[in-house]
C-alpha cells in the first residue's frame, strides 16, 4: 500500500513536471511566432505592404488565430478589412471553418471568434446551428459571429435567443450589439410586443444599454401591460416623454419601492406643479431610496429648485423627511463647488 | 475493542481521503472547462453599463499604517461601477485622521437608513476629491459589525469584503462579478485567496509571484491550494460552497441584508454567513447559487512565526465551530440538498471532529503498535491513510494550480512547492490538528470573540518591495 501511495504520488509529480515542460515549449513557440509575425500583422493594419515570413505552418495555425482576434477585437472599418483579407490569404477561412466542425473546445471558440471577425458568410448554417447548442458560451459566441457576418439578418434570427437564454451574459450581448444597434432596435421595436412578456425586460434591458429608446406606443403598451415588476422597474426608467406623464403617476404609490424610486425620479424631469404634493408626499417614504429620490426629484425640478428644498426643510416635521433633505442639499451644494458639505 | 477502534480510525481516515479525492475530481473537471475559456478571457473586455455595481466595504481597525495604501490600489480596480466604503471600528490609532487628511474628507449629513442593526455610528465622511469614497466613523464593535454598518451605507445591489490589507488584482471584481450576469440566482460568489508572502508589491497591487524563505508561510502557501483549489472549487460544482473567504467575498446587499447580515458575535463571520444563507434561502424553497471563481483574485499575507500560525488556527476553529453550531438545522433537513446533506456532514465530520479524530487516531495507533496490540500491516495502513493519502492530495492540489494558473513561473519554485508537499505531512499537519483541537475546547468554553490581532510583515503596504 506504502509503494502504492509512493508510486501515485510520483506520477503526479511527473506529470506536473511534465505539465510545466510542455507549458514552457508552447510558451517558446509562441514568443517565436509573436516575433516573426506580429510586425506583419501591424503592417497590414497600418496600410503598408508587410514582408511575409512565408507561409504559415500548421503548428502556428493557432497562434496566428488568436494574435489575429486580439488585434481584431479593438478594429473596425478599413483596417479590420486589411486584417481579413490577409487572414483569407493565409487560408485561415478554411483553417476556422475546420476548427469548428473538428477542433476541441477551445479550438472551436477560437474559430467562432474568428469566422465572426471574417464575416464568413460561408459558415453561417453551421454557426447557427451553434448558436442553438447548450454550451452557453460557445453558443453566444456563434450568435456574435452571425451578428458580425449580417447585422440585420443575424440580429433578427438570434433576438429570441438573446431574450430568452439566462445562460447568455447580457454584458457580452450589449457589447456585440453595439455594432449592430440600428438593426437591433429595427426588430427589436418591431417586435417586442409579440414577444413574452416575461422576455421585455431583457429585451429593455438591452435597449436601455446601447442608449436605444423604444416607439412611445411600444412604451405605453408596456407600461399598462407589463408582465413583471422588473420589468416596470426598467420601463420607467427608460421613460423619457411627457406623455408618459399620466402612468408615472399612477405608480407614485406602487407596492415595490423600485417602481416608486424610479416613477418619482421620473418626476424630477417630467412633473408638473401639479405633481409636488405628491412628490413632496415620498420625502416620507418607508425605503431610503424613495426618500433620496424624491428629494433629489424636487431638486430638479426647475420650478422648485434648491432655494425652494431649503425652505422645505426648515418647516419639515417628519425626521426622516428632515434628513433626505439635509442630505440632499449638502450633495448638490458640494457639487455646485461651494467647497464643502453643509452639515 | 481494539480492533475495532483499529476498523474505525481506518475508516476514518479512508472516508476523509475518498471525501477528498472526490472533491479533486470535481475540481479537475471544473479547472478543465475555466482552462478552454481563458483565450476568451485575454480579449480586451469592453463595460456596458448593465455590470451591476459594487461596493467595496472595508472594516479598518488600527489601521493607520497601511490604510491609505489599500484604499489607492481599489480605486484602480478595472470595474465599471464601483463605490469604496470605508468603516472605522472605533480605531485606537489615527485611522480616521490619515483617510480624512489623505483623501480630504469632510464629514457628510448621510440620512440614516434602516437596515442592520449596529454599534453607533458617530459619523459618514464623503471625500472631496473621490465622489466614490465615504468613511462611516463607528463605535468599535468588531469586523462583523463594521461589514453590517458598511452593508447599512452601501448604494449598490453588490457588496464585496475586503480585509483592508488585501492586496487584489486589478481584475478582481470583474471575475467575481461575472457569475451575476449569466445566474439571475446568484447570491454569492468568493474566489481563490494565495498567500501575497514573498511576492512583490508595488502601489497596493502584485507585481511579482514569488514564493516566501519563511517555512510556515511555505506550509500555508500548499495549504492555502488545497483548500482553495480543490476544497472550494469541488463544493462549488454542486452548489455546496460553505465557506467564502472574508478577505474577498461578493454577496447581494438585499439577500444579506434579508438574512439579517453578519452575525457580529462571531468570530468566523465569514462562514456563518455563508452557511445561514444556505440555510434560510434552502427553507425558503428560494433557488439561488453560490459560486467559487478559482482565479486568484486576492492576496493574502500570511503569518510567519508559530504562536500568530497558532491564534489563528484556534480562531479559525472557533469561528468554524461556531458557524457550525448556529446552523446545525440545515444538516440533512428536507430541503437541505447538497449542502446540507454533504458539505455540512462533511464539515462537521472531517473539519470539525477532525482534529480529535485525526490526533486520537494517530495516539491509539502509536500506542497500539508499540504495546503490540496491532500488526504492523495494520499499521502501516494507517500511515499510509494518514500520510501517504495526505502526501497525494497535497500534490493534486500543486497539479491542479500547474493544469491551470502556473502562478509560481521558476522550476526552482516548483521544486521548492513539490517538496514542501512531502514535508507538511511530517508535522505541520499534525501541529495544525492540534492547534484545531485547542480551538475546538476554546470554542467549547466560550469565550468572547474579538478582532483578531496578527502580527505582519506588511506585504501589501504602500509603494515597496518586499
Amino acid at each position: 500500500m506504502g509503494i502504492s501511495s509512493l508510486g501515485l504520488t510520483l506520477l503526479l509529480i511527473l506529470a506536473i513536471v511534465g505539465l510545466r515542460l510542455r507549458l514552457r515549449q508552447s510558451m517558446r513557440q509562441e514568443a517565436a511566432f509573436i516575433t516573426l509575425w506580429r510586425p506583419v500583422l501591424l503592417e497590414t493594419i497600418s496600410e503598408g505592404t508587410p514582408k511575409m515570413p512565408g507561409a504559415l505552418h500548421g503548428r502556428d495555425e493557432l497562434y496566428f488565430l488568436k494574435l489575429w482576434n486580439y488585434l481584431h477585437e479593438s478594429l473596425k472599418g478599413p483596417a479590420s478589412d486589411r486584417l481579413n483579407a490577409l487572414a483569407r490569404q493565409l487560408h485561415c477561412d478554411k483553417t476556422a471553418r475546420n476548427l469548428l466542425k473538428k477542433g476541441h473546445r477551445t479550438e472551436r471558440l477560437l474559430a467562432l471568434l474568428t469566422l465572426g471577425h471574417l464575416r464568413d458568410e460561408a459558415s453561417w448554417d453551421e454557426l447557427a446551428l451553434q448558436a442553438t447548442q447548450s454550451d452557453g458560451l460557445a453558443s453566444i459566441y456563434a450568435a456574435r459571429a452571425l451578428v458580425c457576418i449580417d447585422p440585420l439578418k443575424g440580429t433578427e434570427l438570434m433576438l429570441p435567443l438573446m431574450l430568452t437564454r439566462q445562460d447568455w451574459d447580457i454584458t457580452q450581448i450589449a457589447n456585440f450589439l453595439g455594432g449592430a444597434n440600428q438593426a437591433f432596435w429595427l426588430h427589436l421595436s418591431k417586435n417586442i410586443l409579440q414577444f413574452d412578456k416575461q422576455l421585455w425586460t431583457r429585451a429593455l434591458l438591452l435597449a436601455e444599454a446601447l442608449h436605444l429608446q423604444l416607439p412611445l406606443p411600444s412604451m405605453q403598451f408596456i407600461l399598462i401591460h407589463y408582465g413583471s415588476v422588473d420589468t416596470l422597474v426598467v420601463a420607467m426608467r427608460m421613460a423619457s416623454s411627457l406623455q408618459l406623464l399620466p402612468a408615472a403617476r399612477s405608480f407614485m404609490h406602487h407596492p415595490d419601492w423600485r417602481v416608486r424610486v424610479e416613477a418619482v425620479r421620473f418626476m424630477g424631469q417630467f412633473g408638473g406643479v401639479a405633481d409636488l404634493p405628491l412628490v413632496q408626499s415620498l420625502l416620507q417614504d418607508e425605503q431610503w431610496w424613495v426618500r433620496y429620490r424624491a428629494a433629489e426629484a424636487l431638486a430638479d425640478m426647475p420650478f422648485f429648485g434648491i432655494g425652494k428644498l431649503r425652505e422645505l426643510r426648515s418647516q419639515a416635521t417628519d425626521i426622516q423627511a428632515m434628513a433626505m433633505l439635509n442630505h440632499v442639499l449638502a450633495e448638490r451644494e458640494a457639487s455646485t463647488g461651494s467647497g464643502g458639505f453643509a452639515t | 475493542m481494539i480492533q475495532w477502534a483499529t476498523w474505525f480510525i481506518l475508516g476514518y481516515f479512508i472516508l476523509l481521503n475518498v471525501s477528498y479525492l472526490a472533491l479533486n475530481l470535481l475540481s479537475i473537471f471544473a479547472l478543465q472547462r475555466s482552462n478552454q475559456e481563458k483565450l476568451l478571457e485575454s480579449l480586451p473586455q469592453v463595460f456596458t453599463g448593465l455590470e451591476p455595481g459594487i461596493s467595496l466595504l472595508v472594516p479598518a481597525y488600527n489601521e493607520e499604517a497601511t490604510i491609505i495604501a489599500s484604499v489607492r490600489s481599489m480605486f484602480q480596480l478595472t470595474y465599471s461601477d464601483f463605490e469604496i466604503v470605508v468603516i472605522n471600528d472605533g480605531s485606537k490609532d489615527n485611522t480616521l485622521e490619515v483617510l480624512k487628511r489623505e483623501f480630504a474628507l469632510l464629514p457628510f449629513p448621510e440620512a440614516p437608513r434602516d437596515g442592520l442593526v449596529t454599534k453607533p455610528v458617530r459619523g459618514t465622511y464623503r471625500s472631496m476629491k473621490y465622489p466614490n469614497l465615504r468613511v462611516v466613523d463607528k463605535e468599535n464593535g468588531g469586523k462583523a459589525d463594521s461589514l453590517n454598518a458598511g452593508i447599512n451605507a452601501a448604494r449598490h445591489p453588490l457588496f464585496c469584503g475586503v480585509d483592508a490589507d488585501s492586496i487584489l488584482s486589478r481584475d478582481s471584481l470583474q471575475r467575481v462579478a461575472k457569475p451575476f450576469l449569466t445566474h439571475p440566482d446568484m447570491v454569492a460568489t468568493g474566489g481563490t485567496v494565495r498567500v501575497a508572502n514573498g511576492c512583490e508589491v508595488t502601489d497596493g497591487f502584485l507585481t511579482k509571484v514569488g514564493l516566501p524563505t519563511n517555512i510556515w508561510a511555505l506550509f500555508q502557501v500548499v495549504e492555502y491550494l488545497r483548500a482553495f483549489l480543490f476544497g472550494r472549487l469541488g463544493w462549488s460544482k454542486i452548489n455546496a460552497m460553505l465557506i467564502i473567504s472574508g478577505a474577498f467575498g461578493l454577496f447581494r446587499t438585499d439577500v444579506v441584508t434579508a438574512v439579517g447580515g453578519y452575525r457580529a458575535n462571531t468570530i468566523g463571520e465569514d462562514m456563518e454567513l455563508v452557511v445561514r444563507i444556505h440555510r434560510m434561502l434552502r427553507q425558503q424553497g428560494k433557488t439561488y447559487r453560490i459560486e467559487f471563481v478559482p482565479e486568484p483574485v486576492c492576496w493574502t499575507e500570511a503569518p510567519e512565526d508559530r504562536k500568530t500560525l497558532k491564534n489563528q488556527r484556534v480562531r479559525w476553529q472557533r469561528g468554524l465551530s461556531e458557524s457550525l453550531a448556529s446552523n446545525l438545522g440545515l444538516m440533512f433537513s428536507r430541503k437541505g440538498g447538497p449542502p446540507g446533506w454533504l458539505a455540512f456532514p462533511f464539515m462537521l465530520l472531517f473539519e470539525w471532529m477532525g482534529p480529535l479524530l485525526e490526533l486520537g487516531g494517530y495516539l491509539f495507533m502509536i500506542y497500539a503498535y508499540a504495546f503490540g496490540l496491532i500488526s504492523w500491516s495494520a499499521f502501516s495502513v494507517f500511515l499510509f491513510m494518514a500520510i501517504g493519502l495526505g502526501i497525494l492530495l497535497s500534490a493534486s492540489g500543486l497539479l491542479l494550480e500547474e493544469m491551470s494558473f502556473h502562478m509560481y513561473p521558476k522550476f526552482r519554485q516548483l521544486a521548492i512547492l513539490t517538496l514542501v508537499v512531502v514535508l507538511e505531512n511530517f508535522g505541520y499537519r499534525q501541529l495544525n490538528s492540534w492547534w484545531r483541537l485547542v480551538g475546538l475546547y476554546r470554542w467549547a468554553m466560550q469565550r468572547e470573540s474579538s478582532w483578531g490581532e496578527m502580527k505582519r510583515k506588511g506585504v501589501g503596504q504602500a509603494p515597496k518591495k518586499s
